[in-house]
C-alpha cells in the first residue's frame, strides 16, 4: 500500500479503469432471460438436441485422449500390479526379475523398490490396513513386506513362509486375518500359522488365479470366477461371464479381442470392467453389453500382463511385457479436476442427449470410430470374414437339411461341454 | 471291484451275527495268484431258510376251467347271467366285497360245474390263513406254558416270527405247481437294521461338494432383490459423504471469564452491580428483592388483574374462533358489504381531511388493479371457476357467484381515472380500431374540453398526483412525450405553431422533434400514405403495411432530427388508440406529466385535426377497398401461361426423380428356344431395385388425384440418412422410440425442476474417494428395518442423508413420480401444439 503524502500544489492523476476490463465476471453478471418452456413454442427442439448430441459427439472424439502417463523404472516385464484397499495414490508392481516398486500416482514417481524374490513375481496383493503386503515367487515363497504411510517398503521381509511348490496367485481377506494361495492346491492360510489351514484340490489343474469374494463377510475363495467374475477363455478370444449358481450357461460372452485376455478387472462401480489383451490393448466392457465399449492402445505397448482399475473409477493401470506401467483415464474424453456445478450440468445435460440419440447412424458412426493398430484393425476383419462364413454355412445347412436337424444353438452354452460335480 | 482286472465280484463283504454264524456255510478268501494287491476274493455261501408254513393242511384251489368258455353257447349263457347279476345287484362302483358274490354265483355254476373240487371262497382269503396262523402260534405257545417251558423258536435272520413279514413271495402258477427260481422275487427289505457299503472317498467328496454347491446357491440367492435394485436404479450415488445437514451436539459456551485488563476493569464495575443477570440463575438479585418487597395483598391484586386480563383474551380467542369457522356464505356477503362500506366511508372521509393518506389509498387502489390484471385472479382461470363453470348453468346460487367474481375483476381491472382501459391491443386491430373509434373519440374529447372539470379528479387533486410523480422520479414523463410525437404526424400539418412549440419543449427528452418547416406537408400527400395503407391492410399484409407507411413517412420527418431512437419511435407509434384517450382527457392524464400547459396544446391542437382527417379518408377508403380488392389471378398473370409452364415443368422434374433405367436386353438375344433353354437372362439386382423404385414412384403418383401438384419424392432422402433403419433394442414400436426423442431435455425446453430429473447422471463418484464393496450386514440390516418402514407408512425409505453409506441408489419414489408427471405434461402440451396446428391449418 502506497501512501500519499500532502504537498501543495500536488496534482494527483487517476488512472480510471473500467471495471469490465480487471473485474473477474461473476455469475450476477449472466443475464438470465426468463423463458417459456411450453413445446408449442419451441418446434424445432428435436433439430436442436439431435445437433447437439452430434456435436457433443464429435467433441467427445476430439477430447478423447485417455493416456496420462507412463511408469517407467522396472527393468523386466510387467508380472503383477495391486492396488491398496485403503489408499488411492499407492499402487504396487511387480516384475519378472523378481523386483516389486510401489508407486505415487499423484506425482507419478516411484516411491519404493525392493528385490522381492528371486525369479518372477507371481502374484502380490495388500492388506487391507495398507500397513503390509503380501507376494509369491517363483522360488515358491510367501513374503510379508511391510509398508509405511508414505509407501516406503521395509528392505527384509517381515516374514517368509516356505512351501514346497509355487503359488501362482494371492489374495488377502477383506475383513478377516485369513489369505488365500493358488497353484497346484488351493490353500487357505490363517494368522501366523506356517501350514494352511485348509486345502483343496481339484483333480491335478493347477489354478492361476484366485480371488475373495470382497462382499460376501465369510468369503469363500473362488478359482477363476464368482458371482460377476468372468473366466478367462485364452483360446477362444472371448470371455464369458458366469453366474455361479448355474455353470451350464453363460450370463454374457464378450467379443472383440483378437487374442487371449490375460487379465480382468472390475471397476468399483461393478458396472464395467477391464481387460489386458494378449493382442497389446485394452478394452473397456459394460456388463449388459457384448462389445467393447472402449479400446486403449499405445504404438509402444507390447502384450499387456496385467491391469487394475483405481478404487475412486477414474483411472486404468496397465502394466505390459515392454517394462511400463501406464496409467489411463477410465473415461477417455472426461475432464479430470474439480468442475464448477454449471459445468457438471452442462456435461450431464450432453450425456444424456448422447444417449438417447445414440442409435442415429450418423452419431453412433462417430462415437464408434477408433483408431487401431494395423495388426487389430486386419485382424478382426479376418474374424469377421470367418464367422460369416461359419453363419451362412450354418445357415445353409439348416435350409437344406430336414426341420430341427440343426438346432438353434445360443452363443453362450456353446463353449460349455460339461459340468463336473 | 477289483483295481487291476476291473472285473465285478459278487461278495464284497460278508459280516454277520455271531449267533447266525451258523448259516454261512463256506467263507474262502482268495488271494490273486500274483499277489500284486492285497485284494482278496472272497467266495461265500449262505442257506436261506424260509419259514416253514406249520402243517396247516393247505386248501389247494382247483384253477378255472376256462375252457368250458370255449364253448359259444356257454359263454353267451355266462355272460349274460353276470350281466344279470350285477345288473341286479346296482352300482358297480364300490369295492370288490358287494360285487364278489354275484360274480363267484356265476363262475361257479358256469366253471366249476365239470370239478368235483369244494365250493370255497378263494378271493381274498390270505388274511383268513393268517388269523389261523396267529391262532396257531397262540395255541402252541399256550401249550408250552403249561409245561412251564419256553417255546425255543427256530427263529431264521432278517425273518420276523410272522408271516405278514415274509421276504419271499411265491408267485407259483397255479396248473405248474412247481416253484421256479425267477419266480422267486425280494421284496424290498427294510435296510434300517443292516449297514450300508461304505461310499469311496471320490464319492464323498462329490457330495460334499455338491452340498456346499448348495449352500453357495442359496446364499448367493439372498443377493438377487439386491442386485437387482442396483441393476435397475436410475442413478447410483457413491459417496461416503452424506448430503444434508450433520448433527453435532451443541456446545455449551463457557461463563465469560475476563482476561484483559479493561475486561477486568469492566466486570469488577458492573459485576457488583445488581441488575446483571448471572448465568445459572433466573432472576436478579435486585428482581429477587423486589419480589421479597411485596406484601401477600399487592401480589395477590397483581394476580387477580393478570387472570382477568388473560380470561378476557382467552374470551376473545375463543370468539374470534367461532366466528372463523362460520359456513354461511349469506354472512360472509354481509360481512364483506360492511367492510367495503366502511372502507368506502373512510376514504370519502379522508378525501376531505387527509389529502396525503386519501393519495397513498389511491395509490394502494391502483397497484391492486395492477395487480389483479397482472394475475387475473378473478378471469375464470381458477380452480373455483373451473368448478363453477359447469354448474352455473343450472344453478341460480353458482351462476350468482361466477358473476361476483367476474364482477369483482372488472371492479379490480377498472381504470380509476378514465386511462384508457388497455395498451396491450392487438397490433394488427389497432389501426383498424383507430379509424373506427375516431369519430367517436373526437366528440369525447369535445365532450371532455366543454367540461374540462367533470371527471373524477379534481384539479386540487393533480397537484397531489404531479408530486407523486416526482417521487416516482418523474418516470411517467417518458410516455407521455412519446405519445405526443406518435400522433403528429398528419396532425401538426394543419398547426405548425402549436405543436412546434410543444416540440421545443420536448427536446429535452430526447424525443424526436419535428422542425416546423418539415410538418407543413401538403394534404394530398398524407392522404395518399394512408390510402396505401390502408389497401395493403385489407389485402392481408396489415402488419407490415402499416410499418412500411409509418417508415415512409419517417424518413423525411427523420432528415432534420437531431437525435431519435428508432425502435423506440416505432413501438409507439403502433398505440395511437391509446394516445388520443390519453391525449383527449387531458385533464386526467395531464396530471401524471410535469408540464401541464404542454399537454393542453397538444390536445387542443393535434388531435382534433388527426381525427378530422382521419373520419373523412375512413370513407373515401371504403369505397376505394372495393375496388382494389377485386384483381383475379387470371388478372395479375394475364402475360404468362401458369399452367402449361407448370406442366412442363412437372414433367422435367418427373423425368429426372426417374431411377435411370434402361433395359439392356436386345430384342431375341437371350430369348433362345430349344430343349436347353432355361428362361430368359434375368435382371441385375441394380436393375431391379431400380425398377421396384420406378413403379413405386408411379403409385405415389397415382395417389395424388390433383393434377397441378406434383410431390418431389426425394424429399427426404437427404433426412432419411440420418435416421435409424431399425427400431433400437429397448423400443418395441416407432411409436415408442419417436415419443422418448420427443421429450427435450435441455435447459430451456424443460422446466428447471424437469431438467434436473432428466440430466441426472447414471453413476455419481466423488474425486478421490474410495468406493468400498457393499456391507453385507449394512445391506441386510437396512433392507430389514426399511421393510418396517414400508409396513408403518407405506412409503419406500429412500437414501438420505441421515444414513451415511457407502453407495446409494437414487430410487427416490417421488421424484420419479414427479419426473413421469413432467413427461405427461410436456406429451400433453405437445398434444395441444398438434391442435393448434391443426386448428391453424
Amino acid at each position: 500500500m502506497a501512501t500519499v503524502t500532502k504537498k501543495k500544489n500536488f496534482k494527483l492523476k487517476v488512472l480510471s479503469r473500467n471495471p469490465e476490463d480487471y473485474r473477474r465476471e461473476t455469475k450476477l453478471d449472466i443475464h438470465k432471460a426468463p423463458q417459456n418452456p411450453e413445446a408449442y413454442l419451441h418446434p424445432f427442439t428435436l433439430g436442436r438436441e439431435y445437433q447437439r448430441a452430434l456435436n457433443a459427439t464429435k467433441l467427445e472424439r476430439v477430447f478423447a485422449k485417455p493416456f496420462l502417463c507412463g511408469l517407467e523404472g522396472h527393468r523386466d516385464s510387467i508380472q503383477a500390479l495391486a492396488k491398496f484397499p485403503s489408499r488411492l495414490a499407492h499402487v504396487l508392481s511387480a516384475a519378472s526379475d523378481g523386483e516389486v516398486k510401489l508407486w505415487d500416482l499423484s506425482t507419478k514417481k516411484c516411491v519404493s523398490s525392493v528385490v522381492a524374490h528371486d525369479g518372477l513375481v507371481h502374484s502380490l496383493c495388500a492388506h487391507r490396513s495398507g500397513q503390509f503386503f503380501l507376494s509369491t515367487g517363483q522360488d515358491a515363497n510367501i513374503k510379508f513386506w511391510s509398508c509405511s504411510e508414505e509407501g516406503v517398503i521395509g528392505s527384509e521381509p517381515v516374514r517368509t513362509i516356505l512351501n514346497k511348490h509355487v503359488y501362482q496367485g494371492i489374495d488377502h481377506h477383506e475383513k478377516e486375518d485369513i489369505f488365500v494361495t493358488c497353484g497346484q492346491s488351493l490353500d487357505v492360510w490363517a494368522g501366523d500359522r506356517s501350514q494352511p489351514f485348509q486345502s483343496y484340490k481339484w483333480g491335478l489343474d493347477s489354478m492361476h488365479y484366485v480371488k475373495f469374494n470382497r462382499v460376501e463377510g465369510l468369503g469363500l475363495p473362488l478359482i477363476r470366477g464368482s458371482l460377476e467374475k468372468p473366466v478367462v477363455h485364452e483360446i477362444f478370444r472371448g470371455l464369458y461371464t458366469y453366474d455361479i449358481r448355474n455353470l451350464r450357461v453363460a450370463s454374457n460372452k464378450y467379443e472383440d479381442h483378437i487374442g487371449a485376455v490375460m487379465d480382468v478387472d472390475y471397476a468399483p462401480t461393478g458396472k464395467e470392467f477391464v481387460t489386458a489383451g494378449y493382442d497389446r490393448c485394452v478394452r473397456i466392457f459394460n456388463i449388459a453389453e457384448g462389445h467393447s465399449r472402449d479400446v486403449y492402445t499405445t504404438k509402444r505397448m507390447q502384450r499387456v500382463n496385467h491391469i487394475l482399475w483405481s478404487m475412486d473409477n477414474k483411472y486404468i493401470l496397465s502394466g505390459s511385457d515392454e517394462m511400463n506401467v501406464r496409467l489411463w483415464k477410465a473415461k477417455a474424453s472426461e475432464k479430470l479436476g474439480v468442475m464448477k456445478p454449471r459445468e457438471k450440468t452442462a456435461f450431464n445435460t450432453i450425456e444424456t442427449l448422447k444417449k438417447t440419440f445414440k442409435d442415429h447412424p450418423e452419431i453412433k458412426r462417430i462415437a464408434r470410430h477408433r483408431h487401431l493398430p494395423k495388426l487389430i484393425y486386419t485382424q478382426k476383419k479376418q474374424i469377421r470374414e470367418q464367422k460369416d462364413a461359419q453363419k451362412r454355412k450354418e445357415s445353409n445347412r439348416r435350409f437344406h437339411s430336414k426341420p430341427g436337424a440343426v438346432p438353434f444353438v445360443a452363443e453362450r452354452t456353446k463353449q460349455v461341454v460339461d459340468v463336473k460335480e | 471291484m477289483h483295481p487291476r482286472s476291473k472285473q465285478r465280484h459278487s461278495i464284497d463283504l460278508a459280516i454277520c451275527l455271531r449267533g447266525d454264524i451258523r448259516d454261512l456255510e463256506v467263507t474262502k478268501v482268495m488271494r490273486e495268484a500274483e499277489c500284486w494287491t492285497d485284494h482278496h476274493l472272497v467266495n461265500s455261501v449262505l442257506t436261506m431258510h424260509t419259514i416253514p408254513t406249520h402243517h396247516k393242511k393247505k386248501i389247494i384251489r382247483p384253477p378255472f376251467n376256462v375252457s368250458k368258455l370255449t364253448n359259444i353257447s356257454r359263454e353267451m349263457q355266462f355272460a349274460q347271467d353276470l350281466g344279470d347279476r350285477l345288473t341286479s345287484h346296482g352300482h358297480m362302483t364300490g369295492k370288490w366285497k358287494p360285487v364278489q358274490n354275484p360274480c363267484e354265483g356265476v363262475r361257479e355254476v358256469h366253471c366249476w360245474t365239470e370239478t368235483e373240487g369244494p365250493k370255497e371262497n378263494h378271493f381274498g382269503d390270505s388274511e383268513d390263513d393268517a388269523v389261523d396262523e396267529v391262532a396257531h402260534e397262540k395255541l402252541l405257545n399256550s401249550l408250552f406254558a403249561m409245561d412251564g417251558k419256553t417255546r425255543n423258536k427256530n427263529n431264521v435272520r432278517g425273518v420276523s416270527a410272522q408271516s405278514v413279514n415274509l421276504d419271499l413271495v411265491v408267485h407259483a402258477k397255479r396248473d405248474q405247481g412247481k416253484i421256479k427260481p425267477q419266480d422267486l422275487k425280494l421284496k424290498a427289505r427294510d435296510m434300517t437294521d443292516s449297514l450300508k457299503k461304505p461310499m469311496s472317498s471320490m464319492e464323498t467328496e462329490q457330495i460334499k461338494r455338491h452340498i456346499a454347491r448348495e449352500t453357495i446357491k442359496t446364499e448367493m440367492t439372498t443377493w438377487e432383490p439386491v442386485v437387482q435394485e442396483i441393476r435397475s436404479a436410475p442413478q447410483m450415488i457413491f459417496s461416503n459423504r452424506p448430503h444434508g445437514v450433520e448433527m453435532r451436539d451443541a456446545m455449551k459456551p463457557k461463563g465469560f471469564k475476563p482476561r484483559t485488563p479493561l475486561e477486568k476493569e469492566l466486570f469488577a464495575a458492573l459485576g457488583q452491580s445488581e441488575e446483571v443477570l448471572n448465568p445459572n440463575q433466573e432472576l436478579t438479585k435486585a428482581e429477587e428483592r423486589a419480589l421479597k418487597a411485596m406484601s401477600v395483598k399487592e401480589a395477590m391484586a397483581r394476580r387477580a388483574e393478570l387472570m382477568k386480563h388473560h380470561e378476557l383474551l382467552s374470551r376473545a380467542q375463543i370468539r374470534a374462533k367461532r366466528v372463523k369457522k362460520i359456513k354461511s356464505k349469506r354472512y360472509r356477503k354481509i360481512l364483506r358489504k360492511e367492510k367495503e362500506g366502511a372502507e368506502r366511508k373512510e376514504l370519502e372521509k379522508l378525501q376531505q381531511t387527509d389529502q396525503e393518506a386519501f393519495v397513498e389509498r389511491l395509490e394502494q387502489l391502483e397497484k391492486d388493479r395492477m395487480e389483479e390484471r397482472l394475475t387475473l385472479k378473478h378471469r375464470g382461470g381458477g380452480k373455483f371457476a373451473r368448478l363453477h363453470k359447469v354448474y352455473s348453468k343450472f344453478d341460480d346460487k353458482t351462476r350468482e357467484a361466477m358473476q361476483d367474481m367476474l364482477q369483482k375483476s372488472r371492479e379490480l381491472t377498472k381504470k380509476t381515472e378514465n386511462v384508457s382501459s388497455s395498451d396491450e391491443e392487438d397490433e394488427q386491430a389497432d389501426v383498424e380500431m383507430v379509424q373506427q373509434n375516431a369519430a367517436q373519440d373526437v366528440a369525447d374529447s369535445e365532450e371532455d374540453e366543454s367540461r374540462p372539470s367533470s371527471t373524477s379528479i379534481k384539479p386540487s387533486q393533480l397537484e397531489i398526483l404531479k408530486a407523486i410523480n416526482k417521487k416516482a422520479g418523474g418516470w411517467l414523463d417518458g410516455p407521455k412525450s412519446t405519445f405526443v410525437y406518435t400522433d403528429e404526424r398528419p396532425a401538426n400539418a394543419s398547426q405548425p405553431d402549436e405543436s412546434s412549440d410543444v416540440h421545443e419543449r420536448l427536446s429535452g427528452d430526447s424525443q424526436s422533434v419535428v422542425p416546423q418547416g418539415e410538418e407543413k406537408k401538403p394534404a394530398s400527400m398524407v392522404n395518399n400514405h394512408e390510402l396505401e395503407s390502408e389497401n395493403e391492410e385489407s389485402s392481408g399484409a396489415k402488419l407490415s403495411g402499416k410499418k412500411r407507411t409509418l417508415d415512409e413517412v419517417d424518413p423525411e420527418v427523420e432528415s432534420n432530427e437531431t437525435a431519435a431512437p428508432e425502435p423506440k419511435k416505432k413501438k409507439r407509434k403502433r398505440n395511437k388508440k391509446k394516445d388520443i384517450d390519453v391525449d383527449g382527457n387531458d385533464e386526467a392524464s395531464g396530471a401524471k406529466a410535469p408540464a401541464k400547459p404542454k399537454e393542453k396544446a397538444v390536445t387542443e391542437v393535434t388531435l382534433e385535426t388527426v381525427d378530422e382527417r382521419e373520419a373523412a379518408e375512413d370513407e373515401e377508403a371504403e369505397v376505394d377497398e372495393d375496388d382494389s380488392l377485386k384483381v383475379t389471378m387470371e388478372e395479375l398473370f394475364q402475360d404468362e401461361d401458369v399452367v402449361e409452364q407448370f406442366a412442363k415443368e412437372k414433367a422435367a422434374a418427373e423425368a429426372k426423380a426417374r431411377p435411370k433405367f434402361e433395359d439392356t436386353r436386345l430384342p431375341g438375344w437371350g430369348s433362345w428356344a430349344g430343349p436347353d433353354y432355361k428362361g430368359e437372362k434375368p435382371l441385375t439386382k441394380k436393375q431391379k431395385r431400380a425398377e421396384a423404385r420406378a413403379k413405386q414412384l408411379e403409385k405415389q403418383q397415382q395417389k395424388i388425384k390433383q393434377p397441378h401438384v406434383w410431390l418431389n419424392p426425394s424429399r427426404d432422402d437427404a433426412v432419411r440418412k440420418l435416421q435409424p433403419k431399425a427400431v433400437p433394442f429397448p423400443y418395441s414400436s416407432v411409436q415408442q422410440y419417436e415419443a422418448s426423442l420427443r421429450q427435450p431435455v435441455s435447459r430451456g425446453f424443460v422446466r428447471e425442476t424437469a431438467f434436473k430429473l432428466l440430466n441426472k447422471p447414471e453413476v455419481v463418484t466423488k474425486l478421490g474417494h474410495i468406493i468400498k464393496p457393499l456391507d453385507k450386514e449394512d445391506i441386510f440390516k437396512k433392507k430389514a428395518s426399511s421393510d418396517d418402514v414400508n409396513v408403518e407408512a407405506g412409503t419406500l425409505a429412500s437414501g438420505k442423508g441421515d444414513n451415511p453409506k457407502d453407495r446409494r441408489t437414487g430410487s427416490d419414489n417421488s421424484r420419479r413420480k414427479g419426473a413421469g408427471d413432467k413427461r405427461q405434461n410436456s406429451k400433453a402440451s405437445s398434444a395441444q401444439t398438434k391442435q393448434k396446428r391443426k386448428s391453424i391449418s
